[in-house]
């Protein structure tokens, strides 16, 4: 049950990330996902093998259940949260946004502390929390760098 | 337990660190062919291609390979993965260049799948790499195909993309 709850999740998040609108284009949605990506496997790494405060599942079927969450619906929802949070006009409402993906990020650390994917040995919900909010402000910050960065003239795909 | 395979600093440190300074001096050379985002997008699809197989295949449940002097993750271990960024931009820049079409897409992800095998070689020589679990490297080659493959489609896809954003 926990593989399909997981791929369901997972589709939705893609989907939803599909049809929103987006403020990034393709290329700087692909970086800011890509190194959202890096970050999260790192993290994720350093807490289980040389920090051990937390324990990844031994079991095959649950592992893929913890990539989908770390490679898909983790860095997907960060990737939404940055392209809606800059659709948004009012200081109110982002922060309700911010609120809304945190609750959601933390319902992702949720599902996989009980469904037994990750074992918190010297951690729990409120470093997850201190941890999913640096990953949403580090995605709103890379996301500020790249819209500054201008499109410089290419000869992108036109062969040397 | 972390499974420690040496501990000298010796040939994988510096195979990483002279290949890692070598690629990108001749990224810096290069003619400039590329936006600075389309830029560090090619060089940064390596890395997260290359830290994805060794964050997932490498750790936990599917423990095939160890990486460097120990079990445990190490600076070095992060270097080595960065190296794979310049070989995703000369993947991507020599395709352009050679402006290739039809079969010879065939041809040049076979090429450079054998490149990738033939430097995996060097590198399990020289101790970055150390199998195990009876992980054998014929399976790098279809891996090597199918990710320079979805670099091919990722770098169409954002052909398309960009120029709809225009």
């Amino acid at each position: 049950m926990i593989l399909p709850a997981a791929i369901v999740i997972a589709f939705y998040t893609l989907s939803f990330f599909f049809f929103i609108e987006k403020k990034l284009s393709f290329l700087q949605n692909s970086l800011v996902l890509m190194l959202i990506s890096i970050a999260a496997r790192n993290y994720t790494t350093i807490l289980a093998l040389q920090l051990k405060w937390i324990h990844i599942t031994e079991d095959s079927i649950l592992f893929i259940v913890f990539l989908i969450h770390r490679e898909i619906i983790g860095p997907f929802l960060v990737l939404m949260f940055i392209n809606i949070y800059w659709k948004t006009p009012s200081g109110v409402k982002r922060i309700t946004v911010f609120a809304i993906f945190l609750i959601c990020l933390l319902g992702m650390d949720i599902f996989s502390s009980t469904s037994g994917v990750i074992t918190y040995l010297n951690w729990n919900l409120l470093k997850a929390g201190i941890g999913n909010t640096a990953f949403l402000i580090a995605g709103l910050g890379l996301s500020k760098v790249l819209m500054y960065l201008m499109q410089e003239s290419t000869n992108y795909g036109k062969g040397l | 337990m972390v499974k420690v395979y040496e501990r000298a600093f010796d040939a994988n440190e510096w195979f990483v660190l002279a290949n890692l300074l070598v690629s990108l001096i001749l990224i810096w050379k290069l003619p400039i062919k590329f936006s600075g985002l389309e830029t560090t997008v090619h060089i940064t699809i390596g890395i997260f291609i290359g830290m994805f197989f060794d964050h997932t295949i490498s750790v936990g449940a599917w423990d095939y390979y160890g990486v460097n002097d120990t079990s445990k993750y190490q600076f070095i271990d992060f270097l080595s993965y960065i190296m794979y960024g310049p070989y995703s931009y000369f993947f991507i820049y020599l395709y352009v260049k050679l402006n290739l079409k039809g079969y010879m897409n065939i041809l040049y992800v076979t090429l450079w799948s054998i490149l990738a095998v033939v430097i995996e070689w060097f590198s399990v020589k020289l101790g970055i790499f150390h199998y195990e679990k009876g992980y054998q490297m014929a399976w790098s080659f279809p891996i090597y195909a199918f990710v320079q493959t979805l670099q091919i489609m990722f770098y169409k896809i954002s052909l398309k993309m960009e120029k709809g954003n225009e």
